[in-house]
């Protein structure tokens, strides 16, 4: 039977993401190169790099992590499905984390506008660790 | 580099990146309690330091927490062990000697002052200053 088995939420600044990008040399220490790729093809490439940022730390607060854990920022990815629907493709620790947790999805919705940008995940399980 | 230079410089980053005054940051400012750092913030003023100190910080090496936590016989169920305790004070003898058995991940993270990031950068730059 499957179940939720955390849940996370994530608002941030879209101005405090580009000042981040402008800023740093090393965007691939945060986002995947697929992702990169993905924003800076878009007109608003802030808000989808602000959307992406929430993602990750709304799945980091949905295993309990928080950003001090293995898991790095990048084993963490927003890809689209071929309808355009987010999904997350995970990597890395974050993948073995989820795997022991028996996290069988991972439910994702973001939202953005100029402001801000917002997401919230649910990890579904089917119970049980390993 | 000296120690004070180098606390001169993690002020005026961390002041850039938070919009406050430098003279709001003291050596004991904790990063998040009292200086309102977030996940973004910190990963700003990593970019900044790596710049401005011209190194290079490895995955983890900064924030290598997670390494540590990671282990269960050094955090169990969000809590520190005694052994953990020990291996925190060893391996961070200014930072974190409020830290005791039972002490909350959550509560640890919350005494990570300026002089951590202080002491790191001491140790990167010039290892014969001690931390």
């Amino acid at each position: 039977m499957y179940s939720p088995a955390g849940i996370g939420i994530d608002l941030v600044k879209v101005s405090r993401v580009q000042r981040l990008c402008e800023h740093n040399k090393h965007l691939e220490k945060i986002f995947t190169l697929a992702e990169i790729e993905y924003c800076q093809k878009r007109r608003h490439k802030f808000q989808h790099f602000a959307a992406r940022f929430a993602v990750k730390e709304a799945v980091f607060k949905a295993l309990g992590t928080g950003g001090w854990g293995e898991i790095e920022w990048t084993d963490i990815e927003v890809v689209r499905d071929e309808m355009g629907k987010p999904k997350i493709n995970l990597h890395g620790k974050a993948r073995e984390m989820t795997e022991r947790m028996n996290i069988k999805d991972i439910l994702v919705s973001l939202s953005h506008c100029s402001d801000y940008a917002i997401a919230q995940v649910i990890l579904v399980s089917n119970g049980g660790f390993h | 580099m000296k120690r004070e230079a180098i606390l001169d410089g993690v002020k005026t980053i961390i002041a850039d990146v938070m919009e406050l005054d430098k003279d709001e940051i003291y050596l004991d400012s904790s990063l998040i309690d009292d200086l309102g750092i977030e996940s973004v913030d910190f990963i700003d003023i990593s970019a900044r330091i790596e710049e401005e100190f011209n190194i290079e910080i490895a995955k983890g090496e900064l924030w290598s927490f997670g390494k540590i936590f990671a282990d269960e016989s050094i955090m169990k169920e969000g809590k520190i062990t005694a052994k953990g305790v020990k291996h925190l004070r060893e391996r961070f003898p200014e930072d974190f000697q409020e830290v005791e058995r039972g002490t909350s991940l959550a509560d640890i993270i919350g005494l990570i002052r300026v002089k951590f990031i202080v002491g790191y950068l001491c140790h990167k730059t010039s290892p014969a200053i001690a931390r």
